[in-house]
């Protein structure tokens, strides 16, 4: 079964279609990119499937599932997690903090046995704690557990954000940018995450500019202008594309890339 | 100003002692007065910053107080109930009716919410005045004390406990949901309500608990309120008191939850009486404490004392 | 009910709806634009209303004193935004506690000037013309035509490069940013057009009713909820949910006397359930 379907997604604002039938298919274990020029709509994309954005028209299929008119919190407990472009992260809480509210959907929904401090609500809170630092081993972030998020470097905090989505348990993560903004040092080791990420069963979607890492990591990549698909194929595939070539090279003549 | 650990359990300590002895050390009744109102108005005020805290910024705190007040007198009034029942209704009654409203409005959003507590603590006050049934624009009178077999409250300090025992009580309450998983997700709400959400927070279920729980206790205080002053009229429960709510949580400081609420509702109670303002000057004398926390001390009384820790109680 | 009645109530509807277009475009135009919660709008309004009556009574001709109280609000709304609501951009609470702030002062200082006590302003337009049985004051015709006028005034000014540069400006701010708007003008004149449609609209109802200092006070509910039910930012919806609302009112005046508001207050409940962000709302903001 394909992980994510989407099918004539179109979002429009007024008269303005930010995504005009668009179509993808994503399968398990997949990493699929997503590049465009700026502005191309990739980031509204990402609103739309996340549920941060309702659709205009079309429709959004997560595992058989059609989960077009769900809110936020029901996509992220059938396992869909976004990051965000700009960090987005509690700033005054400490990353231990951060990545523990990360795992809250584990939760059982008992609003009056939290209230209560239960036996068992006091479990639950354990297990959190343990899978908390769990985690932070495996992104190798233990040695910052009591730092504040606001003070931790670019990288890090990226890092972090990327941390944080991860404790949701997502079946399908999708990252917005993740390695913007960073040297090559940082981004290779970015890259190395979330493969690794990827072989502990996760389907990653991406969205980047860094036409590296998304040849790095990417089998398939669907190219966005103007929010349009107009390519999808391995890299070699649409790096040849002249569609793809012109669009680019629009831009960039027109200054706008 | 720091204090150490030690010094801060021993200051604890002494406070509490003075708060449960007070009335055998200081015998004013006008102090206690103050202090009656200042603890029931801390507790709307407690509902008031946990609302803040999920980023909702609410009008309904003195609509939720007027209800649990109105209810209580009605009952109390016109079917002769006891005070000890009249209380826990207006809670539930009050509880029931923010659960009602909070649904139609906190799913629009942040701006919807605003604007729809201001107009409906502008009509639940028309509504009050314009009904007779409810005592119109006179209010109602003659509300009866709370009275446990023969002992009638009627003293100062006889409320002073009673207003004591509520304010705590409702301290307590709010302290527990801080304290567990539903105010890690408020934290987490009021850091990034964006992020809270893509880790599959549900805001508009928090927040409704924010918002329910602050109803249900200000229901409680009306209740109290309603049956220690004795009388009620209308206009007591608008918009600007809503406003006056809100300048106390602000003076107190807006992120500490429990202790910002009874310091900013202490001072705002006391400093009027001490520096001798009367009812005709209250509007300018909240007016200059909005702008001087404004300016100087954006993070309220407390926080002059208290580095902001994202969850300080 | 009668059919006379019935033209009547009508026309009283058009009458109250067409002042609540104006307020309640004016206060869109300011949340819409600038995103700003001015809460003394309906101040701003009364404001109107006293100028304009001020000046009427002191024997301005009207036209004069309708620019003149349009034009005061105006630069009241360009110094509050000055002192107020541009310092104050980001703090949404303290916006809201200083705009409410604003109000009170605004009736306090109008009540040291004018009294207390209410002021009759003489109309106008005086007289009535019949149809048939029924018969139609001239005053509430031209209180509806020059509603109508300057909701026309402000359509074509909206079709203006300005006015698309506002518009471009509500849909999404750091879009029309990168467009090049001056985004921070576009507030300022938003500010000021919806200030001055809130004096005109107090300027043309004040002869129909008295002025009274706390008549902000209740159109601030009405206003408030025509822009939750129509949808943030739509002028369209205030519109047509301002006419609905003025003529709800009239009909449910007259069955209901004072307690009209009910009536409102029960199809906005259900207008807000069913539709949370409004009939023309946008869904602008995600998780908030």
């Amino acid at each position: 079964m394909k992980v994510l379907e989407i099918r004539g997604l179109t979002k429009r604002f007024g008269g303005l279609a930010a995504i005009n039938n668009f179509d993808l298919e994503i399968n398990e274990s997949e990493i699929h990119g997503i590049i465009g020029p700026n502005g191309a709509g990739k980031t509204t994309l990402f609103n739309v499937i996340s549920g941060f954005l309702p659709a205009t028209i079309g429709d959004v299929i997560f595992r058989g599932e059609k989960i077009t008119k769900l809110p936020v919190h029901s996509r992220v407990k059938r396992g869909i997690v976004r990051s965000f472009q700009l960090t987005n992260l509690f700033m005054d809480l400490t990353v231990y903090e951060n990545v523990h509210v990360g795992f809250h959907k584990n939760y059982s929904g008992g609003l009056l046995r939290h209230f209560l401090h239960t036996a068992e609500a006091r479990k639950e809170r354990g297990i959190c704690g343990q899978s908390t630092m769990e985690l932070l081993q495996f992104m190798g972030l233990s040695s910052l557990k009591d730092e504040l998020a606001r003070s931790l470097p670019y990288g890090h905090q990226r890092c972090l954000g990327v941390c944080v989505a991860l404790a949701a348990r997502p079946s399908l993560l999708m990252l917005d940018e993740p390695v913007a903004g960073m040297n090559p040092e940082e981004t290779m080791r970015m890259v190395k995450l979330i493969r690794k990420i990827r072989d502990t069963g996760v389907t990653v979607l991406m969205v980047e500019h860094d036409m590296a890492a998304v040849a790095d990591l990417c089998a398939k990549i669907s190219v966005l202008n103007y929010g349009e698909k107009i390519a999808e194929g391995s890299m070699d595939e649409i790096s040849q594309n002249e569609r793809v070539i012109e669009a680019y090279l629009g831009r960039w003549e027109e200054g706008s890339l | 100003m720091r204090l150490s650990k030690y010094h801060r359990r021993i200051a604890l300590l002494l406070g509490c002692l003075l708060v449960i002895f007070l009335p055998f050390i200081f015998k004013s009744p006008h102090l206690m007065h103050i202090l009656i109102l200042a603890g029931l108005e801390s507790i709307v005020v407690m509902g008031f910053v946990a609302q803040y805290h999920v980023r909702l910024i609410s009008f309904s705190a003195a609509t939720f107080m007027g209800m649990g007040a109105y209810i209580s007198a009605i009952l109390a009034t016109k079917f002769g109930a006891d005070f000890w029942l009249c209380l826990p209704l207006a809670g539930l009654g009050t509880g029931v009716f923010s659960f009602a409203l909070g649904s139609l409005i906190i799913r629009g959003g942040f701006h919807t919410f605003i604007m729809i507590s201001l107009v409906f603590s502008e009509v639940f006050v028309q509504a009050l005045g314009q009904i007779s049934v409810l005592g119109g624009w006179d209010g109602i009178v003659g509300i009866p004390r709370p009275a446990i077999g023969s002992f009638v409250f009627v003293s100062k300090p006889a409320y002073y406990y009673l207003t004591l025992g509520l304010t705590s009580g409702c301290a307590l309450v709010f302290a527990a949901f801080y304290k567990s998983a539903i105010g890690e997700a408020w934290t987490a709400i009021n850091q990034d309500p964006d992020l809270a959400a893509s880790v599959g927070i549900d805001l508009v279920k928090y927040r409704m608990v924010a918002y329910v729980t602050a109803g249900f206790t200000s229901g409680l205080c009306g209740s109290l309120y309603a049956h220690y002053s004795c009388y009620l009229v209308p206009r007591t429960f608008g918009i600007i008191r809503s406003l006056y709510v809100s300048i106390d949580a602000a003076v107190g400081g807006l992120n500490f939850f429990i202790c910002g609420p009874i310091t900013g509702s202490i001072i705002m109670r006391a400093l009027p009486e001490y520096l001798r303002i009367t009812d005709k000057y209250e509007p300018i004398f909240e007016g200059i404490m909005i702008i001087l926390i404004a300016l100087f001390f954006r993070k309220g009384v407390i926080g002059i004392f208290r580095k902001r820790s994202a969850r300080g109680l | 009910m009668n059919f006379q009645l019935f033209i009547q109530l009508l026309l009283n509807g058009l009458v109250t709806g067409s002042i609540y277009v104006l307020v309640a475009t004016g206060f869109t135009v300011v949340y819409g634009i600038a995103r700003v919660l001015n809460f003394s709008h309906g101040h701003f309004y009364m404001l109107g209303a006293f100028i304009y009556g001020g000046l009427i009574i002191l024997g301005v001709p009207w036209g004069v004193s309708l620019v003149l109280a349009g034009l005061a609000t105006g630069v009241l709304g360009l110094i509050a935004w000055h002192l107020i609501f541009k310092p104050l951009y980001f703090d949404t609470f303290l916006t809201v506690a200083a705009s409410i702030g604003l109000g009170l002062i605004m009736i306090q200082g109008v009540i040291l000037i004018a009294g207390e006590r209410d002021i009759i302003v003489p109309s106008v337009v005086k007289g009535s013309f019949t149809i048939g049985d029924v018969s139609i004051s001239f005053e509430k015709i031209a209180i509806i035509a020059i509603s109508f006028a300057v909701m026309l005034a402000l359509y074509f000014f909206l079709k203006t490069k300005t006015g698309k540069a506002l518009e471009a400006t509500t849909i999404d701010q750091e879009a029309a940013a990168l467009q090049g708007i001056n985004t921070s003008r576009m507030f300022v004149i938003a500010m000021v057009l919806g200030s001055v449609l809130a004096g005109i609209a107090g300027a043309v109802i004040v002869p129909h009713l008295t002025a009274q200092a706390t008549m902000g006070e209740p159109i601030t509910i009405i206003f408030l909820s025509i822009v939750v039910v129509a949808g943030h930012g739509s002028t369209k919806g205030a519109v047509i949910v301002g006419i609905l609302f003025g003529i709800i009112k009239s009909f449910g005046y007259y069955f209901l006397g004072t307690m009209d508001f009910i009536i409102l207050m029960i199809v906005v409940a259900i207008l807000i359930y069913v539709k949370p962000w409004g009939i023309w709302g946008v869904e602008f903001r995600r998780a908030v």
